[in-house]
């Protein structure tokens, strides 16, 4: 399995999160095309466009928050609801947690926040814990686990953290073939730059097959150095039912 | 981040080159007469044994075709169909949207994870090594497609390849099915009364997306115009769609927005339309949320319907049928409808293909997690 690179990061938590502007990006410039340039701002009473969108050229691309697993060789990883069998989706849901209650506090984010805020989760090894119980069952002709359908794809998590923190922007799912923060930055920068989101909260997390180290993963907060200047979203969010229900 | 010289105008964003194979065959026109037929290509599954699945059937090409084979085929036909030779492909970069190989998880060594396909179709069609895969399910490839349109429009890049493919295979009908979300009287009925949910197909597409300026120094005709594109996400449930649609909604309307077009201009709707009871009712929510009035009028159907569900390679197969129908100014059939159902009041396009004089057809997509895009392409 592919390590998760981190060299070149700029944000190395000393706690279970970490919030405070860091600059973007020595790291992933120094690789592949240019980073994204600010599109033009969208014109005054375009529909979508945050009243801080014009200040994205000003302020800048900064990691606002960040966070990493494991912190220690003793760090768990608390289980999810809905989700078994492998330890792909608590560890997304975990770093997800640490970096945006280091910057939110409680959960969920703010509608004028998380209503515009994307979730990209990055991995090159995926859950391949998951992918074997499928094959297993498959070769064995066993019925596969009804759980196993939902988690089967990198989308569930992406989407239990986007309801859990009330995160509205574009959900986007990859697998970077090299230089996984750097390409994971460029991800970032480009939904930035395109206009559907004013924050991105990146996940990068791999799992490690037995006996070659272990999962291990950053999430990343990344967003105007002046996020959030103030307004309100375009089609404020209610927190789901559900959500509030079953404690997600 | 550091700044960036001002991009050159780049122009829209417009597609010069496309592949696509189905279960009707290898071929744009193989495809456009599959979905204007509005004869489904569902039959039982004999790729692999599927005894243990209470759906038995799927739409499949014939035999055992590999992955990365038929991607580097639809590839090649697209960058042919662009007129984009070797030395044009290896400045340019390429963006796959793929479903995992089961081989992959069988056998550590077999050189088949999503890594591997992705850089033997680099590899083989000439572009640069590693390319990035998108892997957000049954968004993956209209994620991919709205990147590439952001890279163009944004001066980064004169063009982006798009490929994306999805082979039925046995790990994906065992998961489909222990999770009950086939459609167990073996149709798929969109936004119709009585559907009983959605059923897998094969589904293999690339497209070759330029400036226009680009294209237009390379003296190449495009096809289409990528007029618009928009994402956003539910906040809503793990693999539930918002009920009332809001979320594909504000896609929609991004879209619209970036294409500066009005509701009333879209012509044609290629909707995400699984034929899942809740999916549908909330794609239908949206559309009414996002077009407004013109959503009583623009006609739709979802082609899913005929050629199943593609998975990661759904959002560029749709959107390969939704450009063949711009040019054909003929609308795709919304087959296996059995009635109407009032959660989803829409012109449906029943029956038989619909003659249509359309400038702009909007191609949905919708996933798990909430996830939601929107692809607006135009005339050429």
């Amino acid at each position: 399995m592919s390590a998760l690179s981190v060299a070149g990061s700029p944000a190395v938590p000393a706690a279970g999160g970490t919030s405070g502007a860091v600059p973007l990006l020595a790291g992933a410039q120094a690789a592949g095309p240019p980073l994204a340039a600010p599109l033009p701002t969208p014109g005054a009473g375009a529909a979508g466009a945050a009243p801080w969108a014009g200040l994205r050229a000003d302020g800048g691309p900064v990691i606002l928050a960040s966070a990493s697993w494991p912190l220690s060789p003793a760090d768990q990883l608390p289980a999810i609801p809905g989700f078994v069998t492998s330890s792909f989706s608590p560890l997304v849901a975990e770093l997800a947690d640490r970096c945006l209650q280091s910057y939110f506090g409680a959960r969920p984010a703010s509608q004028a926040l998380g209503g515009r805020t994307a979730v990209l989760l990055a991995s090159t090894s995926g859950d391949i814990a998951t992918a074997a119980a499928v094959a297993a069952a498959v070769e064995a002709g066993r019925r596969v686990p009804p759980l196993l359908f939902f988690q089967s794809n990198p989308n569930a998590v992406a989407g239990y953290v986007a309801a859990r923190w009330g995160l509205a922007g574009p959900v986007v799912c990859t697998m970077p073939a090299a230089d996984t923060l750097a390409d994971a930055h460029r991800s970032a920068l480009l939904l930035l730059a395109d206009g559907d989101a004013d924050a991105v909260l990146l996940i990068l997390a791999e799992q490690v097959q037995a006996g070659d180290g272990g999962d291990h993963g950053l999430a990343q907060l990344i967003g105007p150095s002046s996020w959030p200047p103030g307004g309100t979203p375009p089609e404020p969010l209610s927190q789901p039912d559900h959500v509030q229900e079953r404690g997600i | 981040m550091a700044s960036l010289p001002p991009a050159a105008e780049p122009g829209p964003v417009v597609i010069t080159g496309m592949g696509v194979t189905s279960a009707f065959g290898r071929g744009p026109a193989a495809l456009l007469d599959g979905v204007l037929s509005g004869t489904p290509a569902f039959a039982p599954v004999t790729r692999f044994s599927a005894e243990h699945c209470r759906v038995k059937v799927a739409a499949q090409l014939p035999g055992t075709p590999l992955l990365a084979d038929e991607i580097s085929a639809a590839l090649e036909d697209a960058c042919t169909d662009a007129g984009a030779g070797p030395e044009l492909r290896a400045r340019t970069t390429l963006l796959l949207a793929l479903h995992s190989d089961p081989a992959a998880a069988r056998d550590a060594a077999a050189d088949r994870t999503v890594g591997d396909t992705a850089g033997l179709v680099a590899a083989r069609c000439g572009f640069p090594a590693a390319p990035r895969v998108y892997s957000a399910a049954c968004v993956a490839a209209s994620t991919a497609v709205a990147d590439a349109a952001a890279m163009i429009a944004s001066g980064q890049a004169d063009r982006v390849a798009v490929a994306a493919g999805f082979l039925v295979d046995n790990d994906s009908l065992a998961l489909f099915d222990a999770g009950r979300a086939l459609a167990v009287d073996g149709q798929v009925r969109p936004f119709s009364a009585g559907r009983r949910g959605l059923l897998l197909g094969d589904g293999v597409a690339a497209v070759l997306l330029e400036s226009a300026a680009a294209a237009r120094d390379r003296g190449i005709r495009p096809a289409a115009v990528l007029a618009g594109w928009g994402r956003a996400g539910d906040a809503y449930h793990v693999v539930q769609p918002r009920p009332d649609g809001s979320g594909l909604a504000r896609a929609i309307t991004s879209a619209l927005r970036r294409a500066q077009l009005d509701p009333a201009d879209v012509g044609y709707v290629n909707a995400n339309g699984t034929g899942t009871s809740f999916s549908d009712a909330a794609e239908a929510a949206a559309l009414h949320r996002g077009l407004g009035p013109a959503a009583e009028r623009v006609p739709v159907s979802s082609t899913k319907s005929v050629h199943g569900h593609a998975l990661e390679a759904s959002g560029l197969l749709e959107l390969i049928v939704a450009v063949l129908a711009l040019r054909e100014q003929r609308l795709p059939v919304n087959a296996g409808y059995l009635g109407p159902d009032q959660d989803c009041q829409l012109d449906l396009v029943l029956g038989a293909a619909r003659e249509a004089g359309l400038r702009y057809a909007l191609s949905l997509n919708a996933a798990f997690g909430g996830a939601n895009t929107a692809l607006l392409v135009g005339a050429a």
